[in-house]
């Protein structure tokens, strides 16, 4: 879903092509994961399919001629709506906590599951927290959003690791 | 390189209820070591055991390389005062005197002659971004800036260790983030070790490595010390 929302967001600001466009979202969200060139124009055919975008000229470029789109009516209203309707909840736990439980059934120490977890993720946020000081204003806030996230779940591991003791059994009796 | 503040099988009773339990723990020059735990895992105690404050039932401290819980409680405190800064949740600066005065007071205490205290205090409070507030009180700055104040008086007499207990306990992320910023390049610059104790994950992730205590036992470690060499540290 962000890969098409943020091609229009792109377009919002002015018709351009893929190439460009590309390059753009790689230095807005590209962070660990660059967008490749297949995606890009699959998408911009969709979104021209869909009437959200439509092609406004042709440009010329070094590999050859390069089409030029620009985002639609129905698509500045198909971006507005997304960008107001919240992203739920994620409610699911992530794998940690699944790790966990089994450990508990499965008898297996689920306080080395923790102590794994908590090291990984505090040497994951001391790297973030070094990195974010020299990168720019976008890493750093991507920096800021996985920092805030790996809080949350060494939160989560410290509670976890104090009641590992009192629910163990209790646990397991669910699994039953 | 030698440790500059090192415990050695630290052990602490509360009467009859054991709070550490034999703890090492050593401070290279110029490193900052977060020190985690949960409340009840003994990191205040062993804060105080390092600095002397409480003498351990058994076992060692050293610092800069002499034999430092034997000694008699006043060469203890002088040794505190010249060869440690200390940085509280609460700042701790004296209220009636400014920012500036505050960060003298260490240099004054130790026989610095007026005029060297004040150009000192003012040139680490520069360093630390906060040279604007140095002739203000207390009162009149924020919780950021009379922390960053209080790094100043725990750096400004260039110890070789200074002893962190939750020093942004009492103030908002990005504030709190300003200020370890400034004391963590600041210590390091002129080689000073800093124990950053914090139940804080968020804050540990500013120290060159960690050190985590649970039930008074050093339960895990990791990181590393930085690699770039630091300059000594006259103590």
């Amino acid at each position: 879903m962000t890969v098409p929302m943020a091609l229009l967001a792109l377009l919002d600001d002015g018709p351009s092509h893929g190439f460009d466009l590309k390059r753009r979202y790689d230095a807005l969200l590209g962070q660990d994961r660059e967008l490749k060139y297949g995606q890009v124009y699959s998408t911009l055919a969709r979104l021209e399919r869909d009437g959200l975008a439509s092609g406004v000229g042709v440009e010329a470029g070094a590999g050859g001629d390069r089409k030029v789109y620009a985002i639609t009516p129905a698509g500045v209203t198909e971006l507005d709506e997304w960008l107001a309707a919240p992203n739920p909840p994620g409610g699911r736990p992530s794998e940690l906590f699944t790790r966990v439980v089994l450990a508990l059934v499965a008898g297996r120490p689920a306080d080395q599951v923790l102590d794994t977890h908590r090291r990984a993720y505090l040497d994951r946020m001391r790297e973030l927290t070094a990195a974010r000081r020299g990168g720019d204003v976008v890493d750093r806030l991507a920096g800021d959003y996985e920092i805030a996230h790996l809080e949350a779940d060494l939160r989560w591991i410290e509670l976890a690791s104090a009641r590992l003791g009192a629910i163990a059994d209790e646990v397991r009796e669910v699994g039953r | 390189m030698s440790a500059v503040l090192e415990g050695r099988g630290l052990r602490h009773a509360y009467g009859a209820t054991p709070v550490l339990g034999g703890v090492d723990l050593a401070l290279e020059p110029g490193e900052v070591v977060a020190l985690l735990g949960p409340s009840g895992s003994g990191k205040s105690t062993l804060l105080h055991l390092l600095a002397g404050l409480l003498r351990p039932d058994s076992g060692e401290v050293w610092l800069a390389g002499e034999r430092f819980d034997p000694l008699s409680e006043r060469r203890r405190s002088d040794r505190r005062l010249r060869q440690m800064g200390f940085v509280f949740q609460l700042g701790d600066l004296v209220p009636e005197l400014t920012i500036a005065e505050n960060v003298e007071l260490p240099l004054r205490l130790t026989g610095v002659r007026a005029a060297v205290a004040r150009a000192r205090a003012l040139a680490m409070l520069d360093r630390l971004g906060v040279a604007d507030h140095a002739h203000k009180r207390v009162s009149e700055v924020s919780g950021g800036q009379a922390q960053r104040g209080a790094v100043a008086r725990a750096l400004v007499h260039r110890p070789p260790v200074v002893l962190a207990d939750e020093p942004t306990g009492s103030l908002d992320t990005t504030t709190g983030e300003l200020v370890l910023e400034a004391l963590v390049d600041a210590a390091t610059a002129q080689g000073t070790a800093v124990l950053l104790v914090t139940h804080e994950m968020r804050v540990a992730s500013w120290a060159h490595r960690d050190v985590l205590l649970r039930d008074g036992r050093v339960v895990g470690a990791a990181g590393s010390a930085p690699e770039v060499a630091t300059t000594a540290v006259s103590a």
